[in-house]
């Protein structure tokens, strides 16, 4: 890690938004069988969304920084990240699960599959001097 | 090949110098090993499409009692004996232990997650009504403490001394840090497993 990289780097916003969609399914399994507030589901999936969005700003931002080791840790990182969300919305599916439900679970999905590789990929990353 | 030998004194070492470093050569994790989350893959899919209570909870009791073990095993057995080794020892266990963890854990993980969904779900475990969804929301609470650690720390610090052991000349104070701190985490992933047994075992008693 550098000296002039903030504490708050891509890497805890990306971070951040795992837990924000962690949250929401918990949220969401502590009301079962009832439905949760929609209300509350879509702030803390929002809030999920948002904190990845400033995890990708800081990070495309960040004027020092290995873009090709980044790259190399992201691809296969996306690659087995979305065999296994993809097994878990297969069986969402499979499962019968509909309407609202289901979109919050796929949005969070889809929130997890972008995170992580960027969480692997800059925390690796971020160790590698840069070449120029 | 991932593995490449490395030993304390290592070859090519200049008397009384510092130790020649091997780094890490071919793809970070070998090929060969893509064949277990492949395979469990698939008997995941075979058992959310047979919905056999037996199917899902083989898959869940089997691959988390591994999970749990390997947890427990790294955090409490591994982790303290790899603090006290010699750095190139340490580099050289880690050359060979990290690639497994790296495919091994997030495959049990997702199993056993995936698997136990199903099965809370075919036994009504998730329509339950309070108090008993307490132990049930419990449980969520636990899965996000591990998840968060794993994905935020567990996976990262794995990734990052295999990609360090790669230079040719590593950071071993860098691995050395990030192996110490994989232990620590891998032990609180497994009190959390012990915590989650206590529940399961208290929710299949219900």
């Amino acid at each position: 890690m550098t000296s002039q990289e903030s504490k708050l780097n891509p890497g805890v916003w990306a971070v951040v938004s795992v837990v924000f969609v962690i949250a929401t399914v918990a949220t969401l399994a502590s009301y079962m069988p009832k439905s949760a507030p929609h209300w509350v589901e879509l702030t803390l999936l929002g809030l999920g969304a948002l904190s990845y969005l400033v995890a990708v700003v800081t990070l495309v931002s960040t004027r020092v920084f290995e873009w090709s080791t980044f790259l190399n840790v992201a691809k296969p990182a996306f690659v087995a990240v979305l065999a296994s969300t993809g097994v878990i919305e297969f069986a969402f599916l499979y499962d019968k699960t509909r309407g609202f439900t289901l979109v919050i679970l796929t949005l969070g999905l889809v929130i997890v599959a972008l995170a992580l590789p960027l969480i692997l990929a800059y925390s690796v990353a971020r160790h590698v001097p840069t070449r120029s | 090949m991932t593995d490449t030998a490395m030993a304390a004194p290592m070859p090519g070492a200049a008397p009384g110098g510092p130790p020649a470093y091997e780094a890490t050569t071919g793809p970070l994790v070998p090929t060969k090993l893509l064949a277990i989350p492949a395979i469990a893959l698939v008997m995941l899919i075979a058992g959310i499409l047979l919905n056999a209570e037996w199917a899902l909870g083989f898959l869940h009791v089997g691959f988390g009692a591994v999970w749990t073990g390997f947890d427990l095993f790294a955090g409490f057995m591994v982790g303290p004996v790899l603090k006290k080794l010699d750095p190139p020892m340490r580099v050289a266990f880690m050359k060979r232990y990290g690639p497994r963890m790296l495919v091994v854990m997030p495959t049990l993980a997702t199993i056993t997650l995936a698997a136990g969904f199903q099965l809370a779900r075919k036994a009504d475990f998730l329509t339950m009504s309070y108090p008993r969804h307490w132990w049930l929301v419990g449980s969520f609470a636990l899965v996000g403490v591990m998840a968060t650690s794993a994905f935020a720390i567990l996976l990262p610090s794995n990734l990052q001394v295999l990609m360090e052991l790669k230079k040719p000349q590593p950071n071993f104070a860098l691995v050395g840090k990030l192996s110490a701190r994989y232990s620590t985490f891998a032990a609180v992933a497994g009190v959390s497993q012990l915590i989650t047994l206590i529940i399961m075992t208290r929710l299949a008693s219900f």
